[in-house]
C-alpha cells in the first residue's frame, strides 16, 4: 500500500514522493484535468501516481492508458483544444512515436495548458537509445524545462502548465531516470480544482490549418518562442552564481545536481549556472556567465542541447570539444573524473546478473517450443519482457515497438525475391501488438508475406508493472487478426509444451502451403508475476535420473533450476520455483518429475 | 533514547531484482523525512527488476542528487550475498545478509526472516541490524517503525515490525 497523499490544502504539507509522483502532483496542482500515457520506463509512474493521487484526493481528473504514445498525445492535445489543462507522459522513445503530432501541434499551438512529459534514460537503463528529448524540443520548436530533482520536477510541472496556457504552446517537461526514480520530501502546493468546461471553438485556420495557414502559424510560433526566451532570461529556473573567476560550469538536469554534490565533497567552490530552461536558451544570461570566466565547461546529458545553442563557443568546453564523454550516464563518478577529482579504486569485476524471465513466465515455454519446432528460423523480436528470449536464443532482433512483424515482412521479402523460402517467426507481446503491431500485420497480409506471428499474450503491459491494455475493454487479438485478413489463427496455452511444438510446426506448414500465407499463433497465459499459476505442479529433479547435461539450463532457462555445485546435477530452488510444471517436459532424461501426489495438468 | 543522526549519511543497498530493495529504499527515505531531515534516494525500476542486479542509493542530509560516488558510501547493505563484492567497493561499513562474510558484518537475515514465517522480510531484518549498529548513520528506531507502518501493506505490518526489531536486537 502506498503512503497516503496529504490533501495539499495547506501549503506547509510535505510528502516523500517519487520523482514521477512529484510530476503528477505538480500537474494536478497546475489544474490538469486530463492525463494520458503509454507506459514505458522510466515514465510509467507518472500516470500511475496521477491515478493514485486523484483517487485519494477525490479529484475529477480523466486518465487514460492509451494504445500508443501518438494516440495518448492526440487525446490530451484535444482536451487542451477544448480549453482544459492536460498532459501526456511517455518514455523518450515514445516521443518518436508521437513526434508527428508534436511537430504539428507546435504550429497550431494549444488552448488550455498542455504539458508533454517524455522521460529520458541516459545510460541507457531500460531503452533502445540514449536520445535527448531536449534536442527534440529544439527540433519541434517547443519550450522545454529540465528538472534536476523531484522537488524541481514538481515546481516545473506547475510552471510548464502556466507557461503553456499563457503562450498557447505545448511545453515539454524533460525529466531523466534519476529524477523519475529519485524519491525526496516535496513541499506540496494547493491543488487547482477549477473545472474548465470543455468548449471546442471552431477555428479552421488554426486547428485545420492547410499549408497556406501553416506559414503564418510558423511566424506566430517563432514570436512565441522569442517571448518565452525573454521570459527565461530572468527566470529563477536558471539559478546563477554571478561571481567571476577563471573557471565556471554550466550544467542542466541531474548533471547539475551531481556537480553540486561533487563540489561540496571535494570542497570546491566553482561558479555554476544551472540551466532549467534549455530551450529556448536564455542566451544573454549564458553569454553573461561565460564573459565572467576564462573557461566554461558545459555538463549536460544525454546529448548537447545547451552547448549547441551557445552562439560563441570560443571559451566553452563540453561534449563537442571532447571534454565530456559523448555517451553514457553522467553519474557523480563520471563528473568527478571530468573535473579532476581523485579516482576511486577500480570497481571489482563482480559477477554479472543479467535479467531473466520470471519463474513460471509463459513466454519461456513459447521460446522453448519455438526452438524445438522451428530451430533454424529467424526469430524477429520486439519490445517487452520477452526481449529476454535472447537468453534462450529465440530472439534475433529488437528494433522498436511493433518491428517484429515489419522486420519479418522485410526478411520474407528479401529472401522471397531470391526465390528462397526460409522459416521466419515474428514474436510480439499483446500490448506491443495493440501499440503498433496491427498496422504491421495488415501490411504483411496485404504484401502476401509468409511467416509465423506469435502473439505472446499475458493480458497486460507486464514489463512496466501491469498496466491495462485494450483487452480489458474486450479487444480480442485473434479476432483482430482474422479481421485483418489472416486466414490461419490459433490460440493455445503455452504451458502445454507438446501442443505448442505441434502448433508452431502446423503454422510453418501454412506459410508454405499454396493457399497459405501469414499464420498467427496466440499464446495466452497470464503474467506469472501478477497471477501465479492457478494449477500448481510442484516438481523435483530425480537425482538418479539427472545426468547433468545442462539441457534444461540452456533451453528452459528458469531461475528455479540450479546446478548443484557438488554433484553436477540440477536441483530445484524452491524459494524461486512457482510450481508451474513447465520444465517437466523440458528434460530429455525425464529427470524433472512432479512430486508425488501432485496434480497433473487437467 | 537513541541519538538522532545529524551527520550526512550515504548508504547504498545491493541485491537482485525482486528482493525488496525498492521497499527498503522507500523505508529509509520515509524514516529520514519523519526526522525532518533532507533525504534523496535513487531506485532501480525497469528491466533489472527481472532478477537482474539492483542497487539503490540513499543520501540523508543536504544533498542535491541521488547517486553516491563509488568509495564514498558510509554504509552498504548486501541483501544478496552475491553482491558483497560490489557493496564493499562502495566504501564504508558493509552489512551482509550471510551467515559469515569477509570484510562485512554478517547477519543471517534470511534465516531470521524464515523463522518469522516471512521469507521476504530478510531485507528489513538486515536494515534493522545495520541501523542498530550505526545509529550515527541510520534513522532512529522510532522513525523506522513509524515509516514501516506507513508503507507496509496492512497485512504485513506486524511481521515487518518483527523482522526490523529482530534485526536490531541482533546487532
Ligand atoms: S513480469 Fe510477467 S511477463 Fe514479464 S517476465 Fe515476469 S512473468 Fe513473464
Ligand atoms: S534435469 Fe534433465 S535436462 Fe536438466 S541437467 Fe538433469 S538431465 Fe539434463
Ligand atoms: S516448475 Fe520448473 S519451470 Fe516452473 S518455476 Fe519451477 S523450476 Fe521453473
Amino acid at each position: 500500500m502506498a503512503a497516503p497523499i496529504p490533501s495539499g490544502r495547506s501549503s506547509s504539507e510535505r510528502a516523500v514522493l517519487l520523482g514521477n509522483g512529484a510530476i503528477a502532483r505538480g500537474l494536478l496542482e497546475g489544474g490538469c484535468e486530463v492525463v494520458t500515457a503509454y507506459p514505458g520506463t522510466p515514465s510509467t509512474e507518472i500516470l500511475e501516481e496521477v491515478i493514485r493521487q486523484k483517487t485519494e484526493l477525490g479529484l475529477n481528473v480523466a486518465t487514460e492508458w492509451s494504445v500508443n504514445e501518438k494516440i495518448a498525445f492526440d487525446v490530451a492535445l484535444a482536451a487542451s483544444m477544448c480549453g482544459k489543462r492536460s498532459a501526456v507522459a511517455m518514455k523518450q522513445v515514445g516521443l518518436n512515436v508521437a513526434s508527428d503530432s508534436l511537430l504539428s501541434a507546435a504550429y497550431t499551438g494549444c488552448l488550455g495548458g498542455f504539458v508533454v512529459v517524455p522521460a529520458d534514460d541516459p545510460g541507457p537503463h531500460s531503452s533502445q537509445t540514449e536520445q535527448d528529448s531536449r534536442l527534440f524540443a529544439i527540433f519541434a520548436k517547443v519550450p522545454v524545462l529540465d528538472p534536476s530533482s523531484p522537488r524541481e520536477a514538481h515546481a516545473m510541472a506547475r510552471e510548464a502548465m502556466e507557461l503553456s496556457e499563457r503562450h498557447r504552446i505545448p511545453v515539454m517537461l524533460r525529466p531523466t531516470t534519476r529524477v523519475c526514480h529519485a524519491r525526496q520530501p516535496v513541499e506540496l502546493g494547493t491543488i487547482d480544482r477549477t473545472a474548465r468546461p470543455a468548449k471546442f471553438v471552431k477555428d479552421p485556420p488554426r486547428w485545420a490549418a492547410t499549408p497556406r495557414y501553416r506559414l503564418p502559424l510558423h511566424g506566430e510560433l517563432n514570436a512565441k518562442l522569442e517571448a518565452i526566451r525573454k521570459h527565461f532570461e530572468s527566470s529563477p529556473l536558471n539559478a546563477e552564481d554571478v561571481r567571476p573567476g577563471p573557471f565556471g560550469i554550466i550544467a542542466g538536469g541531474c548533471a547539475a545536481a551531481a556537480v553540486r554534490d561533487v563540489m561540496k565533497e571535494e570542497g570546491w567552490d566553482i561558479p555554476l549556472l544551472q540551466i532549467g530552461t534549455p530551450f529556448p536558451l536564455p542566451v544573454q544570461k549564458v553569454m553573461g556567465f561565460i564573459a565572467r570566466h576564462d573557461r566554461v565547461l558545459v555538463i549536460e546529458e544525454p546529448d548537447e542541447a545547451i552547448e549547441v545553442q551557445i552562439p560563441d563557443r570560443r571559451k566553452v568546453q563540453g561534449r563537442l570539444t571532447g571534454h565530456v564523454p559523448g555517451h553514457g550516464e553522467l553519474t557523480p563518478d563520471v563528473i568527478a573524473r571530468i573535473l579532476g577529482a581523485p579516482e576511486p579504486a577500480p570497481a571489482p569485476a563482480g559477477a554479472a546478473f543479467p535479467p531473466r524471465l520470471c519463474p513460471g513466465c509463459g513466454h519461456r515455454s513459447v521460446f522453448y517450443e519455438l526452438r524445438l519446432a522451428l530451430p533454424n528460423a529467424i526469430y524477429s523480436g520486439d519490445i517487452g519482457c520477452y526481449t529476454l528470449g535472447t537468453n534462450q536464443k529465440a530472439i534475433d532482433t529488437c528494433l522498436d515497438m511493433g518491428s517484429s512483424i515489419s522486420l519479418a515482412t522485410g526478411f520474407w521479402r528479401a529472401h522471397a525475391k531470391d526465390g528462397r523460402d526460409v522459416p521466419i517467426v515474428a514474436i510480439i507481446g499483446d500490448s506491443t501488438f495493440f501499440h503498433s503491431g496491427i498496422p504491421a500485420l495488415l501490411n504483411a497480409v496485404a504484401a502476401g508475406a509468409r511467416f509465423v506471428v506469435v502473439v505472446s499474450d499475458n493480458g497486460i503491459v507486464a514489463m512496466t508493472g501491469a498496466q491495462p491494455t485494450p483487452a480489458e475493454a474486450g479487444a480480442k487479438i485473434e479476432e483482430i487478426c482474422r479481421a485483418l485478413g489472416v486466414k490461419w489463427v490459433r490460440v493455445f496455452d503455452p504451458y502445454r509444451v507438446k501442443d505448442g511444438i505441434g502448433l508452431f510446426k502446423e503454422a510453418r506448414a501454412w506459410t508454405k502451403a499454396p493457399e497459405g500465407g501469414i499464420a498467427v499463433v496466440v499464446a495466452r497465459r497470464a503474467c506469472a508475476l501478477r497471477e501465479p499459476p492457478a494449477v500448481r505442479i510442484p516438481v523435483d529433479v530425480e537425482a538418479g535420473l539427472c545426468d547433468g547435461c545442462d539441457y534444461c539450463l540452456k533451453f528452459c532457462e528458469c531461475p528455479g533450476l540450479v546446478k548443484d555445485a557438488a554433484g553436477g546435477k540440477v536441483t530445484i530452488d524452491h524459494t524461486r520455483c512457482v510450481d508451474c510444471g513447465q520444465c517437466i517436459e523440458m528434460c530429455p532424461s525425464d529427470a524433472i518429475l512432479p512430486v508425488k501426489g501432485a496434480m497433473a495438468r487437467p | 533514547m537513541i541519538a538522532r543522526a545529524e551527520r550526512p549519511a550515504q548508504i547504498v543497498i545491493f541485491g537482485l531484482g525482486g528482493q525488496g530493495i525498492l521497499f527498503l529504499t522507500k523505508l529509509l527515505a520515509e524514516a529520514a523525512a519523519i526526522e525532518g531531515r533532507g533525504v534523496i534516494v535513487s531506485e532501480n525500476h525497469g528491466m533489472s527488476q527481472r532478477g537482474g542486479a539492483v542497487e539503490s542509493h540513499v543520501k540523508i542530509g543536504d544533498f542535491a542528487g541521488p547517486l553516491v560516488r563509488r568509495g564514498r558510501a558510509d554504509a552498504t547493505l548486501a541483501i544478496d550475498p552475491a553482491r558483497l563484492g560490489d557493496a564493499r567497493a562502495f566504501g564504508g561499513e558493509c552489512f551482509a545478509n550471510a551467515a559469515a562474510a569477509e570484510g562485512a558484518r554478517a547477519l543471517d537475515a534470511a534465516a531470521i526472516a524464515r523463522e518469522l514465517g516471512n521469507a521476504r522480510a530478510a531485507n528489513i531484518a538486515l536494515a534493522g541490524f545495520a541501523a542498530a549498529a550505526r545509529p550515527d548513520l541510520f534513522p532512529a528506531r522510532a522513525s523506522l517503525l513509524a515509516a514501516l507502518e506507513k508503507i507496509s501493506p496492512p497485512k504485513a505490518i506486524e511481521s515487518n515490525r518483527k523482522a526490523l526489531l529482530k534485526g536490531m536486537e541482533s546487532a
